[in-house]
């Protein structure tokens, strides 16, 4: 097939240009890309251009089925032609030069089912076609890219690739996470707390690292984006919880109008061509890009967010009504889109600003940020792509969690506080500490195509993400809780480059046998440095800087970490029914031992498009059966395999201590995972279902092996001596009710588990990651051990079991039911739920009320009317235990985690054109409510309070936060 | 503003300065560098140079080696002794072993800078204390590594008379003191649990050999440290007469110290950043042996207050069912007060223990009563041995006060069955000490010991 309209149409089939790759370390890498970069341009070529004749035209437009929204960017051809053209922003193509008569028209767009139609071409004249593209989570012809060297179709790869599509979210979005949340099998999101700026627990497949983290890597548009949390803001030096105690997600960064899809590869089988630092999975997001006129796209969301009780009844804010507020938000987003009329450069610009009031009383986010996406067809057979997004945060916080000069504490233990009060005025004075935040986040990213022959394609990618964050605090002169002052500024850089390139030989062996051969290479170096300055003692009050401070301090780190490695990989296909791929890479990483030489890493996968053979019966649209086999990782940490100590002070004298014990031989932690699944559709699409199985071994798990303290205060040195598995199962079904031109009802189901086994230890002794999260052999990583009471229905002193083992720390059910209906006129109604469920979480607040005596915490109201009436004689054994000092153990508040909430609900309606100037193509109104109702099994403190370690960690123990608030949130959007 | 140590006239400081300006950073080559040459060629097949990293800060473990880094080990060896005696808000023996030997008395909160609801009742479980323990064992084995380092390293005839190996020999003897007189077992680097005398024995010749290399090295200062540490390790070891000639080597103005800073929070005497406010007032002594005392006495040595703004501690604590007064202590009076190690003040008081022991009570009336005139407080008059064991006791607790060293005379004394009387406040029998029956006088082998160190059952 070859294009006249556009650049599109040909990169699809004969660009295959993918994404993993090596080059080299971060000065060589650019370097180095240059030199492909030229390479690659001196091999460009020209391309023949169509001709017509006896021709006619075809005109239309391409729409989204469930919400009749004209599609951008979708492919048109004329089949048997080599006639095609992208759809403009309004929906809209033309087709010139189509021969006259009876001919088949079709359009296609990533996450949407194909479809055709026929029509008559009049010679020397015009038809006109309406093509509604309907979304389809296994439409075999779709387009992946993700864990592919270069682009493939779904039916082709052998492991699941969740998508989501902007085209088919209704909802006002929140931010990209809130985007995420419930959307895929298998992918969990949890918030962190309801703290301005912070930013959710993500899990794909559950934990495959102890030690590593456990976040997915990041790519926007190709460009590895560093996806680790920003630092908390937290002085450094003394108590590491002075502070709000979340931390931002660059997640967040990225505006969510500006993305057109997200894909998700969830686990090593689909993730081995990234290599050493893939093994959480990936998640890459796409940003959108122009055809056709230019078309103006504004977009406002004017929200309100209030949080839910999260108390019991008779306390349902744990004291905190007065400082709560239902707070305001407004965004505001304008972008433009289009392409030059021969489509030899197409562009995207946007522009954002919000502000946004949060429940907290110093909370608030000030988001703003731009875009530009250009491609250009520099030639017939090269494009370039050059992307650039920088976005901003400016992000106030309250200072909340376990920090005992913060608001959430002190409300929380009314008379055991720290303020010696529970007056508003009093406690109020805690808001004088000031955290800030501000962040600024720079991703750009160059794609060269090109296209030398039909079956020859190759890409070079060069990323540059650059995450900025001033952290500050200041506690001023006179602060309630640290008269003298004191204050802290960090100011944090973190940057990664990227250098992709991938070529793929496409060929055929015989009539039925089609070969994809591909090779690439990738480098990604990432550098974080970071000076942070801390002072106090400031002589008065005013406005300070660091420098008024009558004592100072000083840091400053920097690490530096490169990881590269190349790639082979080779894919067959039967018949275009049945596809074999294997690959290979092998990395090396600057975090590897000094022993250690490059790693690799095989993958090999099928996958049989069964619904096209003939005996397949009409009535299943379409079915593929696939299985994959990879292996992915995760290097150690920077200094990990070093034996080094740690420079410090004695007053002002430099002196050494033990900092990490080193390990010359430490490797990455190596996962290893097969995958089996199923996707289909019947009844003409009607119904559609995915499903999944997979089991991942890590092996060679870096665990932190305690080191024997009578040799020193080594801490604990990462060895790989562990093994852990996560297994289960990814279901979506999705069946429309009722399907006609006027009314849609579907019903949807997300199931996806996930059983974690600390299957060794390696001989190390079981360990604590912290908030009585175990690694333990036989148990879930991680699992929840504490002591537990073991006659807890007896009036009767406690008696403990110890060490037990509640369950999981982490969900292992996750259900998301979601129905949307459409009715005349356009309006639809969507509502969306998750269940998580299956784990505990250890209630760390409610231990330091009771073990100070708090006779006003909410749980035990009722326990010391007793005991003050009564005598503690009538409690039982596990009250007693809950509620009173004397007869409490540590850690032991365990509860169950599961909870269910609606996290969408929305209504949106087209507003008629009749009621809008002409120069409007097309408005939206939409309403959403997110998170405005739940149910949990402990009906106290919300399941989504998270902890003092932010989003990052390991462990989610629940400290003095408030949750997620619900969001109520109403947009305008309107194309011009 | 504080200008370069260059123009010092240390050569400890010029010296760790120049090391650390050449050598404070970590240079890796990763998987190798053929590794990586493999990968790039083949991928872009540009590669001309090897792949690697600098990365700066941490100091890798080889370039302690090097002369210029002695005097940051030997620093190194002290901060390490500094931080489980008495500093910032982690474990600290002055804190957690004086609660429990009721030097001070809970307060407030039980983590940061706190006391626990265990060692408030006199408790020590060993799966609450592994923070002390290995902060404990850090201060001796990072001694005792400098000193096998400095050995290694350095020419016969230089080791035996530097100045800072004979100053890492005094910091070797008094870590294993401070655990001898605060741990129930030994463990010495993965080994086997022994008796606490271990370190005692341990101690004594660190110190021994520390007076012989000070001596060599012209180091008076370090010579008379030594005999202290080794005056009072001897107490403990029964050699009395070894403790006494000793404790007679040392001046009564001499002092040895340990040094804290206020230059950052977990460098300030916790006994002093504890009553801060800063939140916490998480000590008082408020029902202790010398809040008593010193109504009696007007003693500088306990001297205490009232805090005008802050009537109690900075929580309520279970131990006593409410707040719990606060009054504060003022031997520590600043963040940078130093904690004495040894001084000639306790020397007298070796003396008349070892005169105690030899039955010559009148003899160690002597002794204490010259130090209470020294330090202007009224003598005290004893009529039998009883009593003067007693005073003796009571001087002790006075003397050594929030030095972390109550909890090893308390032992020493139950563990001999020694006569005298301990303050009502000391004695678990008395309800209003709030200790349980008997409370631990030493703490445990840790829970992580024990899960990581083979040889310990």
């Amino acid at each position: 097939m070859r294009a006249t309209g556009g650049p599109h149409l040909r990169p699809l089939r004969s660009l295959r240009g993918s994404s993993p790759p090596p080059s080299r370390p971060l000065r060589m890498a650019l370097a180095g890309a240059a030199a492909c970069a030229a390479l690659v341009l001196g091999l460009v070529t020209g391309a023949a251009p169509a001709v017509a004749q006896q021709t006619g035209a075809v005109n239309g437009t391409v729409t989204n089925s469930q919400n009749l929204q004209p599609l951008g960017g979708a492919q048109v051809s004329v089949l048997g032609t080599d006639i095609g053209a992208l759809t403009n922003s309004d929906g809209s193509f033309s087709l010139r030069g189509v021969p006259t008569g009876q001919q088949v028209v079709r359009a296609q767009l990533i996450g949407f089912g194909q479809v055709a139609d026929t029509v008559s071409v009049p010679a020397g004249g015009t038809v006109t076609v309406e093509l509604q593209l309907r979304q389809s989570a296994v439409s075999m012809e779709d387009i992946v890219v993700t864990g592919q060297a270069g682009q493939a179709r779904r039916k082709e790869v052998g492991n699941a690739v969740g998508q989501i599509n902007m085209a088919s979210v209704e909802e006002a979005t929140v931010n990209t996470e809130a985007l995420m949340q419930g959307r895929e099998p298998g992918l969990v999101v949890q918030q962190a707390s309801g703290s301005a700026g912070s930013g959710s627990f993500i899990r794909l497949r559950g934990n495959t690292s102890v030690t590593q983290g456990n976040q997915p890597l990041l790519y926007v548009d190709g460009v590895r984006v560093r996806s680790e949390g920003y630092p908390k803001n937290v002085p450094p030096v003394g108590y590491s919880g002075r502070s709000a105690n979340v931390q931002a997600s660059p997640l967040n960064d990225i505006d969510p109008n500006d993305i057109e899809r997200i894909e998700v590869v969830k686990g090593a089988a689909a993730t081995t061509l990234y290599g050493t630092e893939a093994s959480a999975g990936v998640i890459q997001i796409f940003t959108k890009s122009g055809s056709g006129d230019a078309q103006w796209t504004f977009n406002t969301r004017h929200s309100i967010d209030h949080v839910l009780q999260y108390g019991t009844d008779e306390v349902p804010y744990i004291y905190m009504e007065p400082w709560l507020r239902d707070s305001y938000g407004q965004e505001y987003s304008l972008s433009v889109r289009g392409g030059t009329g021969d489509q030899d450069i197409n562009y995207y610009l946007s522009g954002q600003y919000g502000f946004n009031k949060e429940p907290l009383p110093n909370d608030q986010v000030e988001p703003m940020g731009v875009r530009g996406n250009f491609g250009w067809q520099a030639a017939p057979n090269l494009h370039l792509q050059w992307n650039t997004s920088y976005n901003r945060q400016l992000i106030n916080q309250t200072p909340t969690g376990d920090n005992a000069q913060g608001l959430t504490l002190n409300v929380w233990r009314q008379n055991t506080n720290y303020v010696g009060s529970t007056d508003f005025d009093e406690i109020s004075k805690l808001l004088d500490y000031e955290i800030t935040n501000q962040i600024s986040h720079l991703v750009t990213g160059a794609t060269f195509r090109h296209a030398p022959s039909d079956q020859f394609s190759q890409r070079l990618r060069l990323g540059y993400d650059r995450q900025y964050q001033e952290a500050r605090q200041v506690r001023p002169f006179g602060f309630i809780l640290f008269p003298v002052g004191r204050m802290s500024n960090l100011q944090w850089t973190a940057e990664t480059f990227t250098a992709d390139y991938s070529g793929s030989f496409d060929f055929r062996l015989t009539d039925d046998l089609t070969n994809s051969f591909s090779v690439g290479g990738q480098a990604v170096a990432e550098e974080i440095f970071s000076t942070h300055g801390f002072a106090e003692d400031f002589p008065g009050p005013g406005l300070v800087t660091l420098s008024t401070g009558g004592r100072t301090l000083s840091f400053e780190d920097r690490t530096e970490e490169i990881n590269a490695g190349v790639y082979v990989q080779d894919r067959i296909g039967f018949r275009d029914k049945l596809f074999l791929t294997a690959g290979l890479r092998f990395d090396g990483n600057t975090a590897f031992g000094e022993e250690l030489g490059l790693e690799a890493y095989p993958k090999v996968s099928a996958s049989y498009a069964i619904s096209d053979e003939d005996f397949w019966p009409d009535f299943m649209t379409t079915a593929k059966l696939r299985a994959a086999y990879g292996e992915s990782g995760r290097a150690p940490g920077t200094f990990d395999a070093v034996t080094t100590w740690q420079p410090v002070t004695l007053g002002t004298t430099p002196a050494f201590l033990p900092q990490n014990r080193g390990n010359p031989n430490l490797g990455p932690e190596r996962s290893k995972e097969i995958e089996i699944g199923f996707d289909g559709s019947a009844f003409d699409e009607r119904l559609s279902l995915q499903f999944t199985w997979y089991n991942t071994r890590t092996v060679d798990a870096l665990f932190p092996v305690t080191q024997i303290p009578s040799q020193g205060d080594w801490g604990s040195q990462a060895e790989n001596v562990g093994e852990i598995r996560n297994r289960g199962i990814e279901l979506g079904v999705d069946g429309a009710v009722v399907r006609s031109s006027d009314i849609d009802w579907n019903l949807g189901l997300q199931v996806s588990t996930n059983h974690s086994e600390t299957v060794s230890l390696g001989g190390a002794t079981p360990f604590e990651v912290g908030g009585s999260a175990w690694i333990v052999e036989g148990q879930p990583v991680p699992v929840i051990r504490t002591p537990k009471v073991a006659n807890p229905d007896e009036r009767a002193n406690p008696e403990w079991i110890e060490q037990f083992e509640h369950g999981p720390a982490w969900p292992t059910l996750t259900l998301t039911p979601s129905t949307r209906v459409r009715v005349p006129g356009g309006i639809i109604f969507r509502l969306r739920g998750e269940y998580q469920g299956g784990y505990y979480i250890v209630d760390q607040n409610t231990e330091g009320k009771i073990i100070r005596g708090q006779q006003d915490w909410p749980i035990c109201l009722d326990e010391w009317r007793t005991i003050n009436e009564s005598g503690i004689e009538q409690l039982t054994a596990q009250q007693r235990a809950d509620c009173t000092a004397t007869y409490s153990r540590p850690d032991h508040w365990v509860n169950p985690g599961d909870f269910f909430k609606l996290r969408e609900a929305t209504v949106q309606a087209p507003i008629p054109a009749s009621w809008l100037p002409a120069t409007i193509q097309n408005a939206r109104l939409t309403f959403s409510a997110r998170n405005f109702w739940k149910w949990q099994e402990y009906d106290f403190l919300d399941p989504e309070i998270g902890s003092n370690t932010g989003h990052t960690s390991l462990v989610h123990d629940q400290q003095e936060h408030i949750p997620p608030p619900a969001t109520y949130s109403l947009s305008l959007r309107f194309s011009f | 503003m504080r200008h370069g140590r260059e123009t010092s006239e240390s050569p400890f400081e010029g010296e760790v300065t120049d090391m650390r300006a050449r050598r404070d950073e970590t240079t890796r080559g990763g998987a190798g560098r053929a590794g990586f040459l493999v990968a790039t060629v083949a991928a872009l097949a540009v590669a001309t140079t090897g792949c690697e990293v600098t990365n700066p800060g941490p100091v890798q473990d080889q370039f302690l080696n090097s002369p210029e880094a002695r005097a940051g080990v030997v620093a190194g060896m002290v901060r390490a002794m500094s931080d489980v005696v008495s500093a910032g808000c982690g474990p600290a023996l002055s804190r957690q072993g004086g609660a429990v030997a009721r030097e001070i008395f809970p307060a407030g909160n039980t983590g940061t800078c706190g006391i626990t609801v265990a060692e408030a009742r006199g408790e020590l479980p060993f799966d609450e204390e592994n923070g002390i323990w290995t902060e404990a064992q850090n201060a001796r084995w990072v001694a005792e590594d400098g000193i096998e380092r400095f050995q290694e390293t350095m020419e016969g005839s230089a080791f035996e008379s530097s100045a800072l190996v004979a100053e890492a020999h005094v910091w070797a003897g008094f870590a294993n003191r401070m655990m001898g007189e605060n741990f129930c077992q030994a463990v010495i680097d993965g080994g086997e649990a022994q008796p606490n005398a271990v370190y005692f024995e341990r101690a004594e010749q660190y110190f021994t050999d520390a007076i012989q290399v000070a001596q060599a090295a012209g180091e008076s200062d370090l010579v008379t440290a030594a005999q202290a540490g080794r005056a009072s390790v001897r107490l403990y070891l029964g050699d009395y007469a070894g403790a006494e000639s000793d404790a007679n080597a040392v001046p009564k103005a001499f002092s040895f110290d340990l040094p804290y800073s206020n230059i950052s929070q977990d460098q300030r005497n916790t006994l002093w950043w504890s009553q801060q406010s800063t939140p916490y007032r998480t000590i008082t002594v408020w029902n202790t042996p010398n809040w008593d005392y010193y109504q009696d006495s007007d003693d500088p040595r306990v001297e205490w207050a009232t805090d005008p703004e802050h009537e109690f501690g900075d929580a309520a604590r279970e131990i006593i069912g409410g707040n719990v007064p606060f009054l504060l202590q003022l031997k520590y009076q600043s963040g940078d007060a130093p904690v004495d190690l040894a001084d000639g003040r306790e020397m007298l008081l070796v003396r008349a223990e070892v005169l105690l022991q030899d039955g010559d009570w009148e003899g160690a009336m002597d002794l204490i009563n010259e130090l209470r005139t020294d330090v202007g407080v009224a003598e005290r008059s004893a009529s039998n041995s009883q009593e003067a064991w007693t005073y003796l006791k009571a001087e002790r607790r006075i003397e050594l006060w929030l030095e972390a060293r109550r909890l090893g005379d308390l032992r020493r004394w139950s563990e001999a069955g020694t006569p005298g009387d301990l303050h009502p406040l000391e004695d678990p029998s008395n309800p209003d000490s709030y200790l349980v029956s008997d409370p631990d006088l030493c703490f445990p082998i840790s829970e992580t010991e024990r899960n990581t160190n083979p040889n310990i059952g």
